[in-house]
């Protein structure tokens, strides 16, 4: 696999452990369509929560929340209008949120997690 | 979330109005957010701050930074206010005392990598700031001495946002921040008081003591003045002398002149100049550049500029007709407003008017030398370009002949010696206008001068005679009146005599032909 979806992968893991550390249930992972990619798709009291996950390892190429454009947020609504259909969910209410993983360089340090609900 | 908040002043003409920045930094993807009517320069200072801050240790934060300028209603302008909002960001993430944020107005452009640049209209943001009741701005090192000409505010310069970083840990807050001194700016004031040495004395000009009289009764009394004769005759040379024979303007004056010529981006303030300025615009001046405007918020032209001093129009008939009557506004009112697309800005004028004209195009006529080439009609078109509204606030109109003898010096007659004689007569009219809006003589309304300063009736025959023949107008027995009165307080009498009143008829209407 190649070295940089081995790096996003480690991230989604990171991050669904984390939201699972608070509550929150997993769907769907990967989902592809058309229009975008979704990473995480989770759910917690009846809520669907569409997730982007952003790695990064070391602070070169900024923040990763900072990688999340206009353009990427449209593809991931569209996306989630897919997925939605498809499953034929009915949901009490749906969000986006973003987790940024910060993988250390130096190895045995602890990553980063941040996590922003409702950003979009 | 994090909240901060800092002041700016937003500057519309030379009034300052509040301006509340408003920083948020919300849980959200990173986004930078201005809002509030910034204008095209306002709104890329975004890209500055965040450079600014990067460079100066403080990457911001990953998250939405709203910032809002409220009111949102007043139009803001420029780079000023770039420091006010870096500060207010930081102040957000506790880098910046809010304490500090909380009484102080901040000015400044940010550079990339941290360093504050100098902003034009110091002075006036800092009367505002001061009438607005805050004890504190903070403003770049190159703007200090400038916002120290205003007393009763405590002013704090920075070289670097890094600067207003280390303040915050303290409680002291202002106290580790390097409070400058006026000393500093006292010492430069008394600089520019002897500066007034490089203007041009009266001593250069050589055989015209009719013309070194009539600029002295012009400065005495504050006429406005129209000078005519053939090129070389000195037209120039002695409405260049102005200045110097005017009396000094007062720290206030001085302070409103300066804080008019601030707005436009091209002085560097070391500290007050009490000499009257002098402005010479070339005569294919625009009206916008004369009077002010441009687009959005009016900015001064070179007709407030010359605020409390000199406006010297040299050839006057070859200025455009519509820039020359364009004066008529601030010559009646000392002011300018000027009215664009973001509102109505109002600025100071009073500015005492010298023109100077070629009797005809060819310049020879009535010079008894050289023949004039012009015809009679080139002749009259020529200083008839001079509308006759405009020439109606001309109260001395004076023929300058050139010299014909080098051995006819006028004396030596310095500056230094006829500003003394100006200065008297002013405070003698000054003294005689107690009570009343006015302070020279030419500002005086004629209605004022005939029921109130009217020279006894023996006196004024020749004008009584004029007048009623029709060979002079209400306004022409006026402004003879006033002249008259000008010529009698620089030789220290009461009232002026037939003499004086003779003499003004002459200084007023030196040319027949106007």
């Amino acid at each position: 696999m190649h070295e940089l979806s081995k790096l996003g992968l480690l991230g989604e893991q990171l991050a669904l452990k984390h939201l699972q550390s608070l509550g929150y249930e997993l769907l769907d992972r990967n989902f592809r369509s058309r229009r975008g990619e979704i990473d995480l798709i989770v759910t917690r009291n009846r809520a669907i929560t569409f997730v982007e996950v952003k790695t990064r390892r070391g602070s070169n190429t900024g923040h990763p929340f900072e990688a999340i454009t206009k353009a990427k947020m449209a593809s991931i609504r569209g996306t989630a209008v897919e997925w939605l259909a498809a499953k034929q969910m009915n949901a009490l209410a749906v969000s986006f949120a973003a987790v940024a993983v910060s993988l250390p360089q130096i190895v045995g340090a602890k990553p980063v997690i941040e996590f922003l609900e409702n950003v979009f | 979330m994090a909240l901060a908040r800092s002041h700016a002043v937003a500057l519309f003409g030379l009034d300052g109005t509040l301006v509340d920045v408003e920083v948020d930094v919300s849980s959200n993807l990173p986004n930078f957010i201005l809002v509030g009517l910034p204008d095209a320069s306002l709104a890329e200072s975004v890209s500055r701050i965040r450079a600014a801050c990067a460079n100066s240790g403080a990457t911001l934060p990953a998250r939405r930074i709203t910032v809002n300028l409220s009111p949102a209603s007043v139009p803001k302008q420029g780079s000023g206010f770039d420091l006010a909002i870096a500060a207010a960001v930081l102040a957000a993430q506790d880098l910046v005392s809010r304490r500090l944020l909380m009484d102080s107005i901040l000015l400044g452009e940010l550079g990339l990598d941290g360093s504050l640049r100098a902003v034009s209209g110091v002075l006036a943001i800092t009367l505002a700031a001061k009438r607005l009741g805050f004890g504190r701005i903070i403003v770049p090192t190159a703007n200090a001495a400038e916002a120290h000409l205003v007393e009763g505010i405590e002013v704090i310069s920075l070289d670097h946002l890094r600067q207003l970083m280390s303040g915050a840990s303290g409680v002291g807050d202002s106290a580790s921040l390097a409070v400058s001194t006026r000393a500093s700016v006292a010492k430069s004031e008394t600089a520019s008081r002897t500066q007034s040495s490089t203007v041009p004395d009266l001593v250069d000009v050589v055989g015209q003591p009719d013309a070194i009289r009539a600029l002295e009764v012009a400065a005495a009394g504050a006429h406005h003045l129209l000078l005519v004769g053939p090129p070389g005759a000195g037209k120039t040379l002695l409405a260049e002398r102005l200045p110097g024979i005017l009396p000094t303007l007062t720290a206030e004056q001085a302070i409103e002149t300066l804080a008019i010529r601030s707005l436009r981006n091209q002085v560097q303030v070391t500290g007050l100049n009490l000499l009257p300025p002098f402005e010479a615009p070339h005569h294919g001046v625009s009206q916008a550049a004369l009077i002010g405007g441009g687009s959005g918020i009016p900015r001064p032209g070179l007709a407030s500029m010359a605020h409390n001093g000199v406006l010297f129009l040299d050839e006057a008939p070859e200025f455009s007709a519509s820039v020359l009557d364009s004066l008529r506004q601030p010559l009646e009112s000392g002011e300018l407003v000027l009215s664009r697309s973001l509102g109505t800005a109002r600025y100071p004028a009073s500015f005492q008017l010298v023109l100077a004209a070629n009797p005809c195009a060819c310049g020879q006529s009535q010079t008894g030398g050289k023949q004039c080439q012009c015809s009679h009609t080139q002749r009259q078109r020529y200083l008839s370009r001079l509308s006759g509204p405009l020439l109606d606030r001309i109260d001395i109109r004076y023929r300058v002949s050139r010299v014909k003898s080098l051995a006819a010096n006028s004396g030596g007659t310095t500056s230094q010696e006829v500003r003394e004689r100006v200065a008297s007569a002013r405070a003698r009219a000054a003294d005689r206008l107690k009570g009343t809006p006015w302070r020279v003589n030419a500002r005086v309304p004629g209605v004022y001068i005939r029921q109130h300063l009217r020279p006894p009736k023996a006196s004024t025959r020749h004008l009584d005679a004029a007048l009623a023949s029709g060979r002079l107008s209400m306004r022409g027995y006026d402004r003879c009146l006033r002249l008259a009165w000008t010529i009698a307080d620089l030789s220290a009498l009461d009232m002026p005599s037939s003499d004086e009143i003779a003499a003004a008829s002459i200084l007023r209407s030196g040319d027949a032909g106007l």
